[in-house]
């Protein structure tokens, strides 16, 4: 027997598709609810097919007219659109939530390797982890002899978690492609859905002017500059994109200014029409980064920096606090 | 005018369907009358099914009166020519997953009663069987690397025997790194085991590196 929830109520069918029973449900905010707890009627894929194929005869043979039933469908779809919308979050949320927890991973990641280093260190199975050795991919791939049951457990677990990233950032590439088409092409993925989740959105992303896409992510810096004229930071995780990370220092500012403003540009094509004019952005901004490099090519004489002298006399710029 | 398939008109040159609420525009398309009757001119940049009838498709399982399934109908641009295509006696069932596009198509379904939203993920079309009935064809256009894999899936439980499906297939979304073409026969040498091919239609100028795909369920 098979059991299929359909917005009249609630069929059971035999296998060769013939009604044995219908409970109706006369409401239709009790066919909304109950079709959002998909618990509440256990559909399966013969069930489904058996019903569908003979789904006219089934609901005519309960009493109910065809078009009745189709308009009570209608009612009850546009019910459940309704209410998943009021509650479904917006597709930069996700991304948000998708960063936030990458970056969550690649922290306890961190702390796991570190944790499985050491042990295989003290054990004698591996020699001691330096600097870059200590990724856990490479402290995983080091554990393969004589190794306790614990940091057995612990390796399989890291190795897991290796995978849940992957499979995270793979996520994030097909939903930054479907929401955020031109920042994904030009920013790269991951980049571009850094960026949106520290705006705290594509929309608020949209309406930053490029010299605050800069510098997104050195708050720190940039404050210090403001507050106590240090020198203002040439750029803030902007500077992952491998145009301004694998440039020498002279040319980093300048790239960096230009590529924020082209994500500029790609946020709000991304907020306000979506068509993918990825591929123009990165061409325009590729020209700029070659005449960059082509202006620039060598390390220029380093002026003397003349800072300001460090005097506990403020001139003026911190308001004291009133009291 | 004249009539290039039943439902589709061509008014001096371009594309355009019936306008099934006379008044009344879902985009920016224009409206134009002829011989009294309002048209929403059906432009090929904006829906890759108008692009594919500009290029020559030969048959369109989409008639006056189908039942047609949407995957991916995105904001409702396309599904709102399907559904002034189909008419009031056809209906379409369009599944949009994202939220923004969705509320759009939410409006429009509210003002057209040949079209219900659903607010799915075509992944798992078991989610919205209880809304179902079985279609004449399967329209896909979802950009996403497993695109052969949902269209199987939904085809397999909805799609009539011997009824068709149409789909858009964007080499880019599948693997940027291969060539167009070798990505596209991939992918349709994916749908051969239970599809027949009957056309395969290059949407440029209007879309690069994408194709439609027509086929008959075996």
């Amino acid at each position: 027997m098979h059991r299929v929830l359909t917005p009249a109520g609630e069929f059971h069918i035999d296998s060769k598709g013939g009604l044995i029973d219908f409970k109706s449900i006369d409401s239709d905010e009790e066919v909304v609810g109950l079709l959002m707890t998909p618990s509440a009627a256990p559909t399966t894929p013969e069930g489904v097919l058996l019903f569908l194929s003979h789904q006219r005869t089934l609901v005519e043979e309960t009493g109910l007219k065809w078009e009745d039933y189709s308009e009570m469908r209608r009612r009850v779809a546009l019910g459940l659109c309704q209410t998943y919308l009021a509650r479904a979050p917006g597709d930069d949320d996700l991304i948000i939530e998708a960063v936030a927890t990458l970056k969550d991973l690649q922290k306890a990641l961190n702390l796991l390797a570190l944790r499985l280093a050491q042990n295989y260190t003290e054990s004698g199975v591996a020699p001691a982890f330096e600097g870059e050795e200590v990724s856990p991919e490479a402290v995983v791939d080091a554990g393969v002899s004589h190794t306790t049951n614990v940091s057995e457990g612990l390796s399989l677990q890291i190795k897991g978690l290796i995978e849940y990233r992957a499979g995270l950032e793979e996520e994030i590439g097909e939903m930054m492609a479907c929401t955020a088409p031109n920042l994904s092409g030009l920013a790269g993925p991951l980049l571009g859905a850094r960026l949106i989740s520290a705006a705290g959105g594509l929309g608020k992303l949209a309406v930053f002017p490029g010299s605050r896409i800069q510098v997104i992510g050195a708050e720190q810096a940039m404050f210090r500059h403001l507050k106590k004229r240090g020198d203002p930071p040439k750029h803030g995780i902007i500077f992952q994109h491998p145009t301004i990370s694998k440039s020498p220092w002279w040319q980093r500012g300048k790239i960096a200014r230009s590529l924020a403003a082209k994500l500029a540009i790609a946020a709000r094509i991304d907020t306000f029409s979506k068509e993918d004019r990825s591929e123009e952005l990165r061409a325009s901004f590729m020209r700029r980064y070659e005449a960059v490099k082509k202006s620039h090519p060598s390390e220029p004489r380093r002026m003397k920096v003349v800072r300001a002298p460090k005097t506990s006399k403020k001139k003026g710029r911190r308001r004291r606090r009133k009291r | 005018m004249k009539e290039t398939f039943p439902g589709v008109a061509e008014i001096d040159g371009m594309l355009a369907t019936a306008n099934l609420l006379p008044g009344e525009r879902v985009y920016d398309e224009k409206l134009v009358e002829s011989e009294g009757v309002e048209f929403r001119l059906w432009n090929p940049n904006r829906s890759k099914l108008s692009a594919a009838i500009l290029n020559g498709l030969k048959s369109l399982p989409i008639k006056p009166g189908s039942k047609i399934l949407y995957l991916g109908a995105a904001s409702g641009t396309t599904a709102s020519h399907v559904s002034d295509l189909v008419g009031e006696d056809g209906l379409v069932l369009s599944v949009e997953h994202s939220k923004k596009p969705m509320e759009n198509l939410f409006n429009l379904s509210l003002r057209r009663e040949n079209m219900i939203p659903l607010f799915y993920d075509a992944n798992h079309p078991l989610r919205y069987a209880a809304l179902m009935e079985k279609v004449d064809v399967v329209y896909q256009d979802v950009a996403q690397k497993n695109q052969a894999e949902i269209l199987e899936k939904n085809a397999g439980l909805y799609l009539k025997e011997g009824g068709f499906i149409m789909l858009a297939i964007k080499a880019k979304s599948i693997d940027s790194t291969k060539k167009t073409g070798e990505v596209i026969a991939g992918e349709i040498a994916k749908l051969k085991p239970s599809f027949k091919i009957l056309e395969v239609i290059n949407l440029e100028p209007y879309e690069k590196d994408h194709v439609m795909v027509v086929a008959e369920k075996r």
